[in-house]
């Protein structure tokens, strides 16, 4: 590899010196030296050294000598090399100068992916964010998403479930809309929504402001996450093989369930001493089943990844194969992918190529009984799961359970079926012509599929499946989308006057069939389709379609490499909207100035790079939730059955003036460098979402609950900082650290477009928030809880005692939750203060240890799943959470405790809907911690392969937290079913350790 | 060279070219899965799918909560808070706070029924506001009019019986929203009760009119003589008497409805669709079991929760006479040795109430009664007997019942036996039937609190471990459920709020 590279430049090096010694004029001085790395001091060839302030130049050759001649003493040579840092040395009367290089450790130069181009670091005047596969790809994930956790300030990742297979949660700079919450818009080689496998990703780059989204126009208000996956280089082939093998393990976190002798006790403190020993016999205590960790269990991963890269001048591949073999630490959870990717890039002649892209993803999941994940929670040790036969047990009332759930998921889960499977592919030809040397036409097509089914079988042999004799549900769909992008690009520079910038359209269209399938019931066990089934129950399937067109443009300008500025603009048409707001558009505008170029700055010998940014524009949403595709149609839809004949029913009001959600984000930013080491990024953004596309509530006496609506106004403003730094840098010894921190504010501005509605409450069951105008969207809105009266045990809540005018004349403790649940309160929020990530990678030789931390301060979670496991008596048929550490139940009077005293049928309504459970959800989580070791390429030759990798990377190691559930890693956004910040049950995390083997040849 | 960038250069524009032409139309989506109200109301099929809606959307789930149906928060909400049933313990299903009076501003059971009342309401005024009857209007079409006026009477008479009190404890109090026509403000005060009885009975007599045809399965959907015996009902409540005699008189001798058999009254009440006596069900056939969230799964244990049993006094009425048809629905469950089994570690006894289940056998299918004959004898039974001077005539209608329930002899009532049987008057002899024969189907609350009697719930429940005294005064008023705060008031400033 070395060899070849010295070739290469040693040969280009010659040629750009013979031009150089053309243009040469009258050379006075002969200078001539060799150019070395300061790592290892060995020679850089093709290196650059000019003649500041001249054209005069010449390239190191392959043993990095060079010869120049300059025009006097006084002159000044600029030597520069890739990954290097530039250094300006006067000659001063020397006829040999030998150069050190250093190491540009921060590689400002690097060449990062933006929104439908590239370009240097230096060159980018937005809050762009790249990482590369190194920094994300030591954790074993299935999502970009989960590669992101902690690691760029400003992004927020909620880890899914831990059922296998699932994707993550992502979200850049809070939530800018209230009822259409958009995930970034992920771009993969070009392609919105296109397929990828974590192991291919060669880079990511996190687009985080108008000035680097813009181009996106109305898909870009919540950011662009713009994957770039491998491609192959001229030269050596490389074949690639790696193996990881590990365990999880379920991290069930603060919150833990009784056994028998816990719960025993406990109920013999809320019953009367007549009652329990009839409700509750001593012989239960002859029984303790661990329901939680029969349910919850260790499990295997899986991974294997083969790839190929190289080529020709003419022809350049890479190919993968990836297989993940995903066990579930919930019984009966599984996951398995295989991925296949080939991107191929033809060089037809030297103005045009062609590149392709295919990707093919088969994942296949299975769930556990509907009632297992959170069945283990709830009952209760005493109960068991078998009889005195070692039969499993059907009917749990004949067998005498009194915890209440309805039917035993072990027995269920031996006959029933819950699986998924799914099949996504796509593919994008890429034409890029070069019509002249400054203007390039670059043209992809792209057909993308999806092809998914769910299924869920209930065995007759079951509790759930046994009264309709068999119940089988399929929903099946199937997605198709096909776009064009075709863009001219030029680069044209007059003197020190940079241009380039692009134009062109962009057409595309998505149609998705899907729920098809439906409900049949009636057949024998063991039968799996529907077709076999004896009566259709409920038939499934519906059809949603949306196209769009745009025109986009952009056009960048530099003044010497010092003065940046950007134009973007962007003209989208939609077909959710109404025929009159069809169209859209767009305008996003950018600057930078390079301080670090000026001389002012290069006079500051610890600064070496320092760059102010700004940018502001303007972006639009336009997703509506699932299923909602045509809001602006005044529709009615027809759904069930009545009596055989077909019921339609008022479905949308419809809104013929519905439009785009426009966003304006303003982005301030500074980069600086310093002492060749450390590299901080402050971004300080204030953005501003207007025309919410709003689910505009109407009183329920119109017959609609909302109407879509442009309403309202949001303003999120943060600041985010990230560091990055170079501690050690040796031949032997690297140490790297990162740090990133980022707080957002969110701020609601107006609400509706009646001004007397300042505020308005959202409910997801019993969790409710506010949104109130000039006060936070989405605060904590319930009755607040006081603790428990030390006199009696009772519960206490805050009572607010108005006078007939409505004015607060006092506040009151109560122990009548009636009275508190009158006067709901404002109980904080469930975004965090700050949150972010920090890291640190150590390299002696071939082994290095990498650790990922991520954490969140100050958000407040509403622990839904304590007002049953923790209910002081309500509810005596599930099992109980054992209390925190340092909480406990009022037992004599006088006790000041946490807990009121525990009652048969509860104390006083003490576990409804309060801010008794509403808890801190700070945490910090030691997300990887990776340990390598690469066998020295000498050892390596020996066994014949380029490279040895070994691995041991755990994730998920560690979480330092006080939340009582089980992660406080809660969805900080709002679904159909959830406020941001609750979590009623989830299916545990895992703990992974994975040891890798990793072979190159 | 030069060709080649000239060859681009055409090919760029032909793309631009096609890029422009393509856009026509092509932005011009409509749904695959809705249709607009002009293509409903087209004809007599899409007025028959819209009147349909209504129906579906008292029997199937709307939101997200299996719970939520309109016709079961119906069921419960009413019957919950009367002296028929105990529960054995709380909840967190909101059916609970109709237990224990303990009812919340924005409780998710009653204004999921107050928002699904509404999107009835909505759907039958789509109906009833664009349709043109004249003498081109077919009889066909004349019934689906009919059906809506017919349904928005209904609701409107559940949402007034849900949210407002009886006409007799004052026309003047606060009813319910009157929303009849098509968009309108956002901001709508409540009717009167006056008002609100005045629409029903309207709408009620409307239906009757317009309802002709729908010869087969009548009873599944609006027809003339359901209208008829909700006419008799809400007369009862506007405390017309002579008009609840015509109304149920004309149900009783002209319709096609009999008094079900003695031997087949339970069967009847299980399969309600071939019930002789059935005037309108809310028809589920038997794929649309409700399992754990039918009506029947909370009473009865044989595949649903079996958690509310029958309170201890209608206990001791119904089994006064045992050989009384009506205690066969109550199913009680003995253990090995013969004793009654108790809730799981609780003081109450297992005994289910089958009158919502086994419809074909199945034990959670069923098709809910909303009006049948059986009702109407006894609604012109109240109404003779608060005339004065037809006391024979109210215990005639009382001893129809009576009889069909396998009394006879002196087990049935003569103004000479009352005091005998311990009735202080004719009212309180069919308030008694009445409680017997309508049990659990939502009207013991309505005909205490319509008579200005006071409730009396001494009796062990979980809302009541210790069997205190639990006396409910007629007009307290938690009787009647709060407005839901933050679905209604929250957004329509001139709704006023119950006490």
């Amino acid at each position: 590899m070395n060899k070849l590279v010295q070739n290469v430049f040693g040969r280009l090096g010659f040629i750009i010196l013979f031009l150089m010694i053309i243009t040469q004029v009258n050379g006075q001085v002969n200078v001539s030296g060799t150019v070395v790395s300061a790592l290892d001091n060995s020679p850089l060839p093709g290196a650059t050294v000019v003649e500041k302030g001249t054209t005069n130049g010449v390239v190191t050759d392959i043993d990095g000598n060079y010869t120049i001649d300059v025009g006097s003493q006084a002159s000044l040579l600029v030597i520069s090399y890739i990954g290097y840092l530039r250094q300006e040395l006067s000659i001063q009367g020397l006829t040999i100068l030998n150069v050190t290089l250093d190491q540009d450790l921060m590689n400002m130069e690097e060449v990062v992916v933006t929104a439908y181009s590239e370009r240097s670091r230096t060159e980018i005047s937005s809050s762009v964010v790249s990482l590369n596969s190194d920094e994300i790809n030591q954790v074993t994930v299935n999502s970009v998403a989960d590669m992101l956790i902690g690691k760029v300030a400003g992004v927020q990742v909620q880890s899914a479930s831990g059922q296998p297979g699932e994707a993550s949660d992502i979200r850049i700079r809070g939530v800018g809309s209230v009822f259409s919450p958009q995930q970034p818009l992920i771009v993969v080689d070009g392609i919105a929504g296109g397929a990828y496998n974590p192991n291919d990703i060669e880079s990511v780059s996190v687009l985080k402001d108008a000035g680097a989204t813009g181009l996106y126009g109305s898909a870009a208000a919540a950011g662009v996450i713009l994957i770039t996956t491998k491609s192959g280089k001229p030269g050596k082939s490389e074949i690639r093989a790696q193996i990881k093998r590990g365990i999880k393990t379920p991290e069930f976190g603060n919150y833990k369930m009784m056994n028998t002798a816990q719960l025993y006790a406990y109920h013999e403190s809320l019953y009367s001493p007549a009652l329990f020993p009839t409700a509750r016999p001593d012989s239960l205590l002859n029984y303790d089943y661990d329901w939680i960790n029969n349910t919850y269990r260790r499990s295997n991963i899986t991974t294997v990844n083969l790839s190929a890269m190289g080529g020709t001048e003419k022809v350049q591949y890479y190919l993968s194969v990836d297989y993940m073999d995903d066990e579930g630490t919930l019984r009966s959870t599984t996951y398995d992918r295989l991925s296949l990717r080939s991107n191929v890039k033809y060089q037809i002649n030297d103005r045009v190529n062609i590149t392709t892209n295919f990707v093919m993803n088969q994942g296949k999941s299975t769930y556990a009984n509907w009632n297992m994940a959170e069945g283990a929670y709830r009952l209760q040790p005493w109960d068991q799961p078998v009889d005195s036969n070692g039969e499993l047990i059907y009917s749990v009332s004949d067998a005498g359970w009194l915890s209440n759930l309805i039917s035993n998921p072990y027995h269920s889960e031996q006959y029933n079926k819950e699986g998924g499977y799914n099949l996504d592919a796509s593919g994008n030809v890429s034409l890029n012509i070069k019509i002249f040397d400054w203007l390039k036409f670059d043209s992809w097509t792209t057909v993308g599929i999806g092809y998914g089914k769910y299924e869920a079988i209930y065995s007759p042999k079951t509790y759930e499946g046994a009264t309709s004799g068999g119940i089988i549900s399929n929903d099946i769909y199937l997605d198709q989308s096909i776009g064009n992008t075709s863009l001219l690009k030029f680069d044209k520079k007059f003197g020190l006057h940079s241009f380039d910038g692009l134009a062109g359209f962009e057409v595309g269209s998505y149609k998705s069939e899907r729920d098809i399938g439906g409900t049949a019931v009636g057949f024998l066990h063991g039968q799996v389709v529907m077709g076999v089934a004896g009566a259709q129950e409920q038939p499934s399937g519906t059809i949603i379609e949306s196209r769009g067109v745009s025109v986009l443009s952009q056009l960048n300008y530099n003044y010497a490499k010092k003065y940046f500025a950007t134009v973007s603009y962007r003209r989208d048409g939609n077909s959710k909207f109404a025929p009159a707001n069809k169209y859209a558009s767009f305008f996003t505008y950018a600057a930078s100035w390079l301080m670090s170029s000026e001389d002012f700055i290069k006079e500051i010998e610890s600064i070496h790079y320092l760059k102010l940014r700004g940018s502001y524009g303007a972006v639009g949403n336009s997703s509506f939730p699932d299923g909602s595709y045509y809001p602006y149609f005044p529709s009615f839809t027809a759904a069930g059955i009545y009596n055989g004949q077909s019921p339609y029913f008022p479905e949308v009001p419809g809104n013929y003036d519905l439009t785009w959600e426009t966003s304006n984000p303003l982005n301030i930013g500074v980069d600086i460098g310093f002492l060749n080491r450390f590299e901080i990024n402050i971004d300080f953004y204030d953005t501003k979402t207007s025309d919410l596309l709003f689910q505009n509530p109407l009183p329920s006496s119109k017959g609609y609950e909302f109407q879509w609506a442009n309403v309202g106004q949001i303003q999120n403003t943060g600041i985010e900082m990230a560091i990055n730094g170079t501690a050690v840098k040796t031949k032997d010894i690297t140490w790297n650290f990162n740090f990133n921190i980022s707080s957002n504010q969110n701020k609601l501005l107006s609400l509706s477009d009646k001004p007397s509605v300042t505020e308005m409450v959202i409910s997801r069951g019993n969790p409710t928030q506010i949104l109130v105008v000039e006060g936070g969207a989405f605060d904590w809105y319930m009755p607040k809880w006081l603790g428990e009266d030390p006199d009696n045990g009772d519960p206490l809540w805050e009572d607010i005692i108005y006078d007939t005018d409505g004015n607060e004349i006092d506040r009151v403790a109560t122990n009548i939750y009636t009275d508190a649940a009158e006067d709901y309160q404002i109980m904080g929020s469930p975004f965090p203060d700050f949150a972010g990530g920090f890291g640190t990678f150590f390299k002696y030789k071939g082994i290095s240890l990498n650790a990922a931390f991520s954490y969140s301060v100050g958000n407040m979670i509403y622990h839904t799943g304590r007002q049953t496991a923790d209910n002081d008596g309500e509810n005596i048929s599930v099992n109980a959470m054992i209390l925190q550490d340092g909480w406990s139940r009022w037992e004599n009077p006088g006790d000041d405790v946490t807990h009121p005293e525990p009652q048969y049928g509860g104390n006083l309504n003490s576990n409804k809907y309060s801010s008794r459970y509403l808890e801190d959800g700070s945490y910090l989580r030691l997300r990887n911690l990776t340990l390598a070791y690469d066998l020295p390429l000498a050892y390596a030759q020996k066994i014949k392969v380029q490279g040895l990798r070994l691995t041991l990377s755990m994730d998920n190691l560690k979480t330092w937290t006080k939340y009582s559930g089980s992660d406080p890693d809660v969805p900080l956004f709002m679904g159909a079913w959830h406020l941001p910040g609750t979590q009623a049950f989830k299916y545990p995390i895992n703990k992974q350790f994975l040891l890798g083997l990793e072979f190159s040849f | 060279m030069k060709n080649i960038k000239n060859r681009y250069i055409s090919l760029l524009l032909f793309s631009f070219l096609i890029f422009t032409f393509a856009c026509d139309d092509f932005l011009d989506l409509k749904p695959y899965d809705a249709l607009t109200a002009e293509q409903l109301l087209l004809d007599e099929q899409g007025m028959q799918g819209l009147s349909n809606g209504s129906l579906r959307m008292m029997k199937d789930l709307l939101g997200d909560d299996a719970n939520n149906v309109y016709v079961r928060v119906l069921f419960q909400t009413t019957e919950f808070p009367s002296d028929n049933v105990l529960i054995v313990k709380s909840t967190t299903d909101p059916l609970w706070l109709s237990f224990n009076r303990a009812h919340i501003l924005s409780q998710e059971n009653t204004s999921y029924l107050w928002a699904t009342g509404y999107k009835i309401i909505l759907n039958t005024n789509i109906i009833i506001n664009n349709a043109v009857i004249d003498e081109t209007t077919s009889d066909e079409a004349k019934q689906y009019i009919g059906e809506s006026y017919f349904y928005r009477g209904i609701v409107f008479f559940d949402l007034a019986r849900l949210f407002s009190f009886p006409p007799s404890h004052g026309v003047d109090n606060n009813g319910i929203i009157l929303r009849t026509g098509l968009g309108g403000e956002d901001a709508k005060a409540r009717a009167t009760v006056g008002d609100t009885y005045k629409q029903i009975i309207s709408d009620l007599w409307k239906g009757t009119e317009l309802m002709t045809s729908r010869p087969s399965d009548a009873i599944k959907y609006g027809n003339k003589y359901a209208a008829l015996g909700y006419l008799s009902r809400a007369y009862l409540f506007t405390e017309q008497f002579d008009s609840v005699i015509i109304a149920a008189t004309d149900v009783i001798d002209n319709s096609d409805r009999d008094l079900e058999a003695n031997d087949s009254y339970i069967h009847a009440l299980h399969n309600t669709a071939s019930s002789e006596e059935a005037m309108f069900i809310l028809y589920h056939d038997d794929t649309e079991d409700r399992g754990s969230g039918a009506i029947g799964s909370m009473y009865n244990g044989d595949g649903g929760w079996g958690e509310i049993f029958p309170s201890k006094p209608y206990r001791e009425l119904v089994s006064l006479y045992p050989h009384d048809v009506r205690n066969q629905l109550l199913d009680t469950v003995f253990d090995d040795g013969g004793n009654i089994v108790l809730y799981q570690g609780s003081p109450y006894e297992k005994i289910f109430i089958n009158k919502f289940s086994y419809q074909n056998g199945i034990s959670t299918a069923h098709s809910p009664i909303f009006m049948r004959l059986s009702e109407v004898y006894l609604n012109r039974a109240e109404a003779y007997a608060h005339l004065g001077t037809e006391d024979q005539k109210a215990l005639d209608d009382v001893n129809a019942i009576r009889e069909r329930a396998g009394l006879s002899g002196g087990e049935l009532l003569t103004t000479g036996n009352l005091a005998s049987h311990g009735f202080a008057n004719v009212l309180e002899a069919v308030l008694n039937e009445r409680r017997l024969e309508l049990a659990f189907e939502g009207h013991r609350r309505d005909d205490l609190m319509r008579n200005k009697i006071d409730l009396d719930r001494s009796f062990n429940s979980a809302q009541n471990v210790n069997e205190e005294t639990d006396i409910y005064p007629f007009n307290g008023p938690r009787q009647i459920y709060y407005i839901p705060a933050a679905q209604e008031i929250a957004y329509n400033s001139l709704c006023e709020q119950n006490e």
